[in-house]
């Protein structure tokens, strides 16, 4: 009660503490309501729901199109992880360790596609592909698409990772008689791993929710799970829209508490 | 057991010559420290034996195999560095393992060594804690036992002590000592403590600049120091300037604004040759009533302060000139006092001014 009056007695910091509350409600409640919906024994997509049932998530799971973007999302958003896991890790061991001439070039290139509208990128992809003949008859350029913007996750948290060890500790493992992939294998990697599984698991999230990429790059008659709920969204006015995203944010979560329960969200910083 | 040898070693980051060619002989199980002020090279030439910096140009060769070209990981060489560089992700054994492992030795005689060399640096009961369960000291033990684990060819030891407090670095200086002499390793030693230098050291190099000023013992450099620049870096000196008059027997006349005075000199300097004289404060000799010796002049005392074993004096010559001087503590001069003083003629220096 006492702390309560205080609160009040202070405005400034009272009007703070609401509008940080705001905030959150706002940001958070579109993601109750969705949950909520998720489990409507009604018709529509209506809010509150008429009753409870998981009918909705029988729906999903037995649509053989929302099964197929299922899979799809989830294969790339793997396949996205570890290429960008790969590339984001030795891209950063070359700007840390290695770079000289043009390092802040090659850092603006790779953070490009973090700083540019994904729209665009997405434009410019398709074009290039065309011109180069890929098109997108092929996953492979999804496929690319989806690296390129989470590349920079990756290389973000593995960059501080790097910063973070002290590189006498590589010249003391070579002074032992250990070559450059041992140093790396043995000593480095150990030491960064915090920052790449971070990175990756950022990767994984954002590649799984991606959208402007996926719908101008797909090809026909593949969809990943955000093109393929856009286009029954369209039609379809049913809760299964809420329960396909119900389980997408349970399966973030489920990312975000692996990732900080092997790393700890602590190793996280920009 | 390495001979390691020196030649013309220079080394250039970009345009500035950080290392400006010299020479250098280490002998068989000697431990020779590199001594001088920050930017010195001293860690550049360590670096480059390590095989870190590659040399603009120049040999290092052990036992007479240059090995320039060789990567640091093939050139067998224990090294510790200033912040240890222990791997933080291993236990003090598996530390102590890491280089037996890229030595392809057997399991049994891995535990063995590592054992062994623990108990060396008193450390037995720890091989199982992290790095960052250690104090300051326990670190800087498995830094060392890490690096001699591997039996190596060179122990290079960059700064060692410079992350431990007073007291402990004291006992590390001779704690390292004795084991280099037990192990008898080749050893070079970077350092820019001189008090550390005269401890460890069986020769001293002493570092300017990229260059080498003088090569000696301890007592070398701080008694007959090569330049007045060594002179005041390693202990603390009053330079008196003057002019040679001449030589007497191995001593110099030089004419100063103290008086004439008698002055060891290593060389034979012209008459008319501009010099300085170190006396170095512990040797200059204090007393109310007029001494016997040929260097003495009248001052005032104009400061005093107590540091224990020692009072310390500063001395208006008159003239502008101050004298520092360390006296034993029992025998006590006011501020404001007029004294003699006397510096021993045996125990002067003459320097080039």
């Amino acid at each position: 009660m006492k702390a309560l009056v205080e609160v009040i007695r202070d405005p400034l910091r009272f009007g703070f503490g609401a509008v940080v509350i705001a905030v959150y409600v706002f940001l958070l409640l579109p993601i109750a309501i969705v949950v909520l919906a998720s489990l409507n024994a009604g018709e529509y997509l209506t809010f509150p729901p008429q009753g409870i049932s998981l009918r909705w998530y029988g729906s999903f799971f037995s649509s053989q199109p929302f099964m197929d973007a299922f899979k799809l999302s989830l294969q790339v958003a793997a396949t996205s992880m570890v290429c960008a896991a790969a590339l984001g890790t030795s891209a950063a061991l070359y700007y840390v360790r290695f770079a000289r001439g043009g390092k802040e070039a090659l850092r603006f290139m790779v953070l490009a596609p973090l700083l540019l509208p994904e729209i665009l990128t997405a434009i410019a992809l398709l074009f290039f592909y065309y011109q180069i003949g890929l098109g997108t008859r092929t996953l492979v350029g999804l496929q690319i698409g989806h690296v390129l913007i989470t590349l920079p996750f990756v290389f973000l948290s593995v960059c501080s990772a790097l910063y973070n060890i002290n590189p006498s500790l590589e010249e003391a493992a070579r002074s032992l008689g250990a070559g450059s992939w041992t140093v790396f294998r043995r000593i480095t990697l150990p030491l960064i791993k915090p920052g790449v599984i971070t990175g990756a698991m950022f990767a994984f999230i954002i590649s799984f929710d991606l959208f402007s990429i996926s719908l101008l790059l797909k090809g026909i008659g593949t969809t990943t799970l955000p093109i393929q709920l856009f286009d029954y969204l369209r039609w379809d006015y049913d809760p299964t829209a809420a329960a396909v995203s119900t389980v997408s944010i349970v399966m973030t979560l489920c990312v975000v508490l692996i990732t900080d329960r092997l790393v700890g969200l602590r190793a996280v910083r920009f | 057991m390495t001979r390691l040898s020196i030649s013309g070693l220079a080394k250039r980051f970009d345009k500035v010559a950080v290392l400006k060619g010299f020479d250098l002989e280490i002998a068989n199980g000697e431990l020779i420290s590199l001594l001088g002020p920050s930017g010195c090279g001293k860690t550049t030439t360590l670096r480059c034996i390590a095989g870190f910096e590659q040399p603009s140009s120049g040999r290092i060769e052990f036992d007479g195999a240059d090995v320039v070209r060789l990567p640091a990981e093939k050139r067998d060489i224990g090294m510790v560095f200033q912040n240890y560089a222990l791997f933080p992700h291993m236990t003090v054994a598996e530390n102590l393992a890491f280089g037996l492992e890229m030595r392809k030795v057997a399991k049994p005689e891995i535990e063995r060594r590592t054992a062994e060399v623990l108990k060396l640096v008193q450390l037995s009961d720890l091989g199982g804690r992290y790095p960052r369960q250690l104090s300051g000291g326990q670190q800087q033990r498995v830094a060392l036992a890490r690096a001699l684990v591997i039996e190596p060819k060179l122990l290079l030891l960059d700064e060692p002590l410079a992350n431990l407090d007073a007291k402990l670095r004291e006992e590390m200086r001779f704690f390292i000592r004795s084991l280099q002499r037990r192990v008898g390793i080749t050893t070079v030693y970077v350092t820019h403590d001189q008090a550390e230098a005269m401890v460890i050291s069986d020769r001293i190099v002493v570092m300017f600049g990229g260059e080498i000023a003088q090569i000696g013992s301890a007592g070398d450099v701080y008694d007959r120091p090569a330049s007045r620049q060594v002179a005041s870096f390693i202990g603390l000196s009053n330079f008196i300037d003057g002019t040679v008059d001449g030589m007497d027997g191995e001593y110099c006349n030089v004419d100063t604004r103290l008086g004439r005075m008698r002055c060891r000199a290593g060389g034979a300097p012209a008459k008319g040759t501009a010099a300085s004289i170190l006396a170095r404060p512990e040797v200059i000799v204090l007393s109310s009533t007029e001494p016997q010796d040929v260097n003495r002049a009248r001052a005032t005392v104009a400061e005093r302060y107590f540091l224990g074993n020692m009072i310390d004096y500063r001395l208006d010559c008159g003239d502008g000139v101050v004298m520092q001087t360390q006296q034993p503590p029992h025998k006590v001069f006011e501020v404001g006092a007029s004294v003699w003083f006397a510096i021993p003629a045996g125990q002067t220096w003459l320097l080039a001014r």
